[in-house]
C-alpha cells in the first residue's frame, strides 16, 4: 500500500471506530463495575434480558473499584448496520486485527466467523463489542469473544491476559497453562475442592507479580462434571446442551479467591503416571506463547515481550496428570513443597 | 525512503512509547519522544521531504534545519544497523499528522538503545519456531 492509499485507509478506519463508539455512548445502558485486575471496568449492556444477564454474570462484580475503562456490548437490535467497512476487507478476509499503522490510536478487529466486532479507543479507554447475532454466538461461548477485548484492556495497564487456570496452594500462586483438553481447568477446580483456593478457570490477568481472576464462569465437560461431582455440589449454573459444555460459577466455590502472587508456571499434560519435572525457560515460553497468543490472534509486540518477561522471572514445570484426583492434588502439593523448600534455603543463604 | 522491516521485526506504539522487538537478534527497544515519532513517520510511509514540516510543526521551538536533519539521519542509520528498518522505493504520502498520544516538549535528538537481557528467549529458533515454509517464516500457532 503506498503512502496516499495508506492515509485514506487510516481515515476510513478512524471513522469506523468513532462511529461505533458514538453509537455505544448514545445507547441506553445498564452498567455495572466489574473486576479488571486491581481496577474496575464499567460494563454496559443495553438490555437486562437473558443475554445481558449472562454477559454481566460472566464477570466478577466489583462495585467498590474505581472504573478506569468502559466497555459497551451492542447487538444488532441496538445497531442493525455497521458503519462502512470495505476498507477493512484484506484484514477481515485474513481474520486479522486491523494493523496499528492503520488503526492507532484505536484497536479494531472484525471477526467475520463469529460475527463480532471489537473497537477500543486506547486514549479514553472506551471499548465496544458489537455482536451480530446472539443465536450464532452460543450463550455459553461468550467468554472466548471477550478474550480479545480483555487482552486489549490489559495492554493499557501493562498487564497480560494469560490462557491459564489460577490456584493458590500452600501460600503459593500457580498458573496452569495449556490448550483445551490438557486438564488445567479440571486440575484447578479439583484443587479448589481439596482445601486449596481457586482463582480462575482458563483466563488469568497477570499484572506485575500478581494474578487476578477475569471471569466468574468456568466451562466443564461431561468427564470433569462426573469426576468433580459438580452436580452434587450445586455448582452448575448453566446445564450442558448438545452444542455447549455446562458452566459453573467460580465464586460459588467456598475457596474462591480474587487474586494471588504468581509464583510458578505449570504446564499440565495427561499422562500414564503422576509426577512433575522442571522446565527450561525457553520451553516454558514456547508453551505459554502458543497457548496464550493463539487466543488473541497472535498478539502484538507488548504481548510477546510481557510473556518473555513472565517466563524469565518465574520457575516453570511440567505436571503429569492421571485419572485420579487425589494423585493430581498430591503432585501439585509436591511442587509447592519443593518451591517452598527452595525459597526457604535461598532465604537462609 | 525507509520502511520498518516486515519479517522478524514487531513494533507497537502506545501512549507515545514505541516498543520494537527484533526477533532475528533477540534485542528489544523502547522509543519515546522524537525517536518514537520518527519511527511513526517511517511506519506510516511518510515521504522524507515532508518530515521537517511535520516534526517542526509538532515540537515547540523546533526550527527544522541541518542540525535536526543530521540527527534524524544518524538515527535512521542506527535503526538500519539494528536491523529494524530497510530502504524502499515505494511512494510516500505527505498528508500526515503525528499521533496526539503524549505531550510534546522540547526536541531532543532521537536515539537507539537496545535491551539484550531477553535475547535467549526472543530470538527465533530456526528449528522449533519456524513454519513449514522454513526460515525465516515464523509459526503462527
Amino acid at each position: 500500500m503506498d503512502g496516499r492509499a495508506h492515509e485514506l485507509t487510516r481515515r476510513q478506519a478512524h471513522r469506523f471506530a468513532t462511529d461505533l463508539l458514538t453509537a455505544a455512548q448514545d445507547a441506553k445502558q445498564e452498567s455495572h463495575t466489574v473486576a479488571m485486575g486491581d481496577q474496575g471496568l464499567r460494563l454496559g449492556t443495553t438490555r437486562s434480558d437473558r443475554f445481558g444477564q449472562l454477559v454481566q454474570g460472566a464477570f466478577i462484580a466489583a462495585p467498590g473499584s474505581p472504573a478506569t475503562a468502559r466497555l459497551t456490548i451492542l447487538r444488532t437490535s441496538d445497531l442493525p448496520l455497521l458503519p462502512p467497512a470495505d476498507w477493512a476487507r484484506p484484514w477481515v478476509n485474513a481474520a486479522q486485527e486491523i494493523p496499528a499503522t492503520v488503526a492507532y490510536p484505536y484497536r479494531i478487529f472484525l471477526d467475520r466467523v463469529v460475527g463480532v466486532v471489537y473497537v477500543l479507543d486506547q486514549r479514553s479507554r472506551d471499548g465496544v463489542v458489537w455482536i451480530r447475532s446472539e443465536s450464532e454466538l452460543d450463550l455459553r461461548s461468550f467468554i472466548t469473544p471477550f478474550r480479545t477485548m480483555m487482552s486489549w484492556l490489559a495492554n493499557l495497564q501493562d498487564a497480560e491476559v494469560v490462557h491459564a487456570a489460577g490456584v493458590h496452594v500452600g501460600g503459593l500462586g500457580l498458573a496452569f497453562s495449556g490448550a483445551s483438553g490438557s486438564g488445567k481447568s479440571t486440575l484447578g477446580m479439583t484443587l479448589g475442592m481439596h482445601d486449596h483456593e481457586v482463582i480462575s478457570d482458563d483466563c488469568l490477568w497477570v499484572q506485575g507479580d500478581r494474578m487476578y481472576a477475569v471471569y466468574n464462569r468456568a466451562k466443564v465437560d461431561a468427564h470433569a462434571r462426573t469426576l468433580l461431582k459438580i452436580e452434587d455440589h450445586h455448582l452448575l449454573v448453566l446445564p450442558p446442551t448438545p452444542r455447549a459444555k455446562g458452566v459453573v460459577e467460580l465464586s460459588k466455590f467456598t475457596n474462591f479467591r480474587l487474586s494471588a502472587t504468581l509464583d510458578t508456571l505449570a504446564f499440565p499434560v495427561i499422562s500414564s503416571r503422576p509426577g512433575w519435572y522442571p522446565l527450561a525457560t525457553r520451553a516454558a515460553l514456547r508453551m505459554l506463547s502458543r497457548d496464550s497468543l493463539r487466543e488473541i490472534h497472535g498478539g502484538r509486540t507488548r504481548n510477546h515481550l510481557r510473556l518473555a518477561h513472565l517466563a524469565a522471572s518465574h520457575p516453570a514445570c511440567r505436571v503429569l496428570l492421571v485419572n485420579s484426583l487425589r494423585a493430581n492434588v498430591e503432585t501439585i502439593e509436591e511442587v509447592v513443597a519443593e518451591r517452598a523448600a527452595l525459597a526457604s534455603s535461598t532465604e537462609r543463604e | 525512503m525507509w520502511r520498518v522491516r516486515g519479517d522478524g521485526v514487531s513494533m507497537e506504539r502506545l501512549d507515545g512509547e514505541t516498543i520494537v522487538i527484533n526477533f532475528d537478534t533477540g534485542e528489544y527497544f523502547s522509543f519515546r519522544g522524537s525517536s518514537a515519532d520518527v519511527l511513526w513517520l517511517v511506519d506510516s510511509h511518510v515521504a522524507p521531504e515532508a518530515w521537517g514540516a511535520v516534526l517542526g510543526g509538532s515540537f515547540p521551538g523546533l526550527e527544522w534545519g541541518e542540525t535536526a536533519q543530521s540527527e534524524v539521519d544518524a538515527f535512521l542509520e542506527e535503526l538500519l544497523t539494528a536491523g529494524l528498518i530497510e530502504h524502499t522505493t515505494a511512494q510516500g504520502t505527505t498528508e500526515v499528522t503525528l499521533p496526539d498520544d503524549y505531550v510534546r516538549s522540547e526536541w531532543t535528538a532521537p536515539s537507539v538503545h537496545a535491551n539484550s537481557d531477553l535475547v535467549d528467549l526472543l530470538v527465533i529458533d530456526p528449528i522449533h519456531d519456524t513454519s513449514e515454509d522454513g526460515w525465516p517464516s515464523t509459526r503462527t500457532d
